[in-house]
């Protein structure tokens, strides 16, 4: 028995088994529910040196496992982050059996979330390329069933991951004999060009991200907030193994700068196309944009102490995802014909009181507005923005005031009549649908009330990395 | 060892690759995409033991019969088509295609240094030629089956490069992952769009 064995290859097995229970949809939905909750627990409880000592001996359960000669490797101070990504896949799930995106979304939704925890565990790290690959693949099902036509979205996603495959590939050969290499080197220089250019196609970033709009309009709301939000997730974590391994690249001052006006860009360049969109499926795609840009200027801020606030931004932020999904799935459920157009909108709130607003305290929650989880977290990060980076606030307070605008002209539509007397849903939000908002409304005031209880754990994400967290 | 001859199974990769840009016929395409896998192979056994090489061209066929049965079985809506003159689009897309092949027959020194492949120049020519190929028909086509088309020949063309500066039983096994679940994935789009177009 290995930590491997335990969050990788018994989930993959598990998953299978789900897939032969795929038309039995509530038993399988139990059984994920039931098994990830335990993988969570797990996570949580294990003890962080992996040994367990009983009173007549010590078990020590080994953090490595080797597959066809590289090793995968889950140490103690990783669990914190498994956990949290088995936590996403629970939370999701329990979603699907009230929602039943597709019959396949337990068994799929389970071997993704063990192929990220991969991700972040194969030594040499850069085969993860070949693994986010397999997960792009792995997510077409969800992103595109039977009965919908191909969309483009999806070709474009499959396509820059497989370009970004090839680059991080590469630059992972040019630098495997990099320690002889002078710091000035063009080798170096040439990797990094490569490097980011990967990660910036993995990621979405502009102008690589017209797919997530895209994908976001076109699929499921809750299968789309579930794969981007495990991406996103995983991939912050996966740029600071990156900059914890390298010397040279964290040496380098032009990679922070580089991250921070990436970042920025992405956060300004957000909000101005939220403004412009005609679809509110659509905005999500452009919030997962910007939660990216504030995740690379959090990252580019690790000199200055940035990172704890990028591990503290990753619950608030999935809950936030949940929350949309939730809602736009609940309105899909209740009106199979909603299309999400700016034209069928108006009037919303009386209609669906209660996930309108779900919506709007979504957006509003990750825009980092007061009351919410996401505000503490942003206003120190704007704070060491402007203390370390004063140039770029006027990008940043402008990307926020623009995604404001777009809130706020949501509200002004669901909020007016319809032109004729409108009265509720005759059937009205069922509790099913309104008990889990109100108990995620509580968390997400409990958290955004009292930061100090929950999010200090998030901060456990950041143990492996010792040559950042130095800074 | 005289590698000249390996000149000639990269000049059929290249012309496979080139086929595929261009044509829109898919028997023609698939026939091409299996020659590309047969020329990959022959390439491969100038730096790796013919066993290894071997797995490339399992992979790369069974992934071609993966595209040809679903392509037979989706009935009427693929059907074969007899040969056609080249459309404009198809000549545009020829000319591009023959571009990037000279592009990089004329660069190939300076691709050689990046590379630090001092020797195999034939291997070099047929793995930036395909990746370049393989790119231009991702970046040119919107149809499903010729995207999935695109991408199997870049990563072939890169699976080629790689295969000369590194060898790993794991990457092996992933890249065949890779290559089986593109397969997959374009049956699944030819299934699922065929079921709307007629239902």
């Amino acid at each position: 028995m290995s930590t491997p064995l335990i969050w990788i290859v018994i989930p993959i097995g598990f998953a299978g088994v789900l897939a032969l229970l795929h038309n039995k949809p509530k038993l399988s939905s139990i059984l994920t529910c039931v098994f990830t909750l335990g993988l969570v627990v797990l996570a949580l409880v294990f003890p962080k040196d992996l040994a367990f000592v009983l009173p007549d001996q010590r078990i020590e359960i080994p953090s490595s496992l080797v597959i066809l000669n590289r090793t995968v490797q889950i140490s103690g101070e990783s669990l914190t982050m498994v956990a949290l990504l088995y936590a996403i896949t629970l939370l999701w799930n329990l979603g699907n059996s009230v929602f039943k995106v597709s019959i396949w979304f337990n068994a799929l939704s389970l071997v993704i979330t063990a192929l990220w925890v991969t991700v972040l565990s194969v030594i040499p790290f850069l085969y993860a390329a070949l693994l986010i690959e397999l997960i792009a693949l792995l997510s077409v099902p969800l992103l595109s069933p039977r009965g919908k036509k191909t969309d483009l979205g999806l070709l474009r996603y499959i396509v820059f991951e497989t370009l970004a495959l090839a680059l991080i590939l590469l630059t992972g050969w040019m630098l495997s004999g990099v320690s002889a290499v002078p710091a000035a080197s063009p080798l170096l220089l040439r990797a990094s060009i490569m490097l980011l250019f990967g990660f910036a196609l993995w990621i979405g970033a502009f102008p690589f991200h017209s797919w997530m709009p895209m994908i976001s309009q076109t699929s499921a709301p809750l299968a789309v907030s579930l794969l981007l939000g495990l991406m996103q997730t995983a991939l912050s974590v996966f740029l600071l193994t990156f900059l914890d391994q390298y010397a040279w690249l964290r040496n380098l001052p032009q990679v922070y700068t580089s991250l921070r006006w990436l970042g920025v860009i992405m956060i300004t360049f957000s909000g101005l196309a939220a403004t412009l969109q005609q679809n509110l499926a659509r905005h999500f795609g452009y919030l997962i944009i910007m939660e990216t840009g504030y995740s690379l200027l959090a990252i580019s801020l690790t000199p200055q102490g940035g990172l704890p606030y990028l591990a503290m931004l990753l619950l608030p932020r999935v809950l936030s995802y949940f929350l949309w999904g939730w809602a736009l799935s609940g309105i899909r459920q209740l009106q199979p014909e909603a299309s999400f157009e700016q034209g069928s909108l108006s009037g919303l709130y009386h209609t669906f009181p209660l996930l309108s607003m779900s919506i709007l305290v979504s957006m509003l929650s990750l825009l980092g507005f007061p009351l919410l989880p996401l505000f503490p977290q942003k206003q120190m990060l704007w704070l060491l923005t402007a203390q370390n980076a004063p140039e770029t606030i006027p990008f940043v307070i402008i990307g926020g005031l623009v995604m404001l605008t777009a809130i706020l002209r949501l509200f002004r539509l669901f909020i007016q009549p319809k032109g004729k007397k409108t009265s509720p849903n005759p059937a009205g939000e069922p509790a099913k649908l309104i008990v889990p908002i109100i108990l995620m409304f509580i968390v997400m005031l409990a958290m955004a009330i009292a930061p100090q209880v929950i999010l200090p754990r998030m901060l456990e994400i950041l143990a492996p990395f010792t040559h950042l967290t130095l800074f | 060892m005289n590698i000249s001859w390996l000149f000639i199974p990269a000049g059929l990769m290249l012309l496979a690759a080139e086929v595929n840009l261009t044509r829109r016929q898919w028997l023609v395409n698939l026939v091409a995409l299996a020659v590309q896998y047969l020329s990959m192979f022959l390439l491969l056994t100038s730096v790796r033991a013919p066993s290894f090489a071997l797995i490339k061209l399992i992979v790369g066929w069974m992934a071609t019969l993966v595209l040809y049965i679903t392509l037979a079985s989706v009935g009427e809506f693929y059907a074969v088509k007899g040969p056609q003159r080249l459309s404009s689009g198809q000549f545009f897309r020829l000319l591009a295609g023959l571009f990037m092949i000279v592009f990089t027959i004329v660069f190939l020194p300076q691709i050689q240094s990046l590379f630090l492949m001092e020797g195999n120049q034939p291997l070099l020519l047929a793995a930036v030629g395909t990746m370049l190929l393989g790119l231009l028909q991702v970046s040119m086509i919107s149809e499903p089956f010729y995207i999935i088309l695109g991408l199997l020949t870049f990563l072939s063309g890169f699976e080629l490069l790689y295969a000369s500066l590194e060898l790993s039983l794991l990457l092996e096994a992933l890249f065949a992952g890779i290559n089986l679940g593109l397969a997959l994935v374009g049956a699944y789009f030819l299934v699922k769009d065929a079921e709307i177009e007629q239902p």
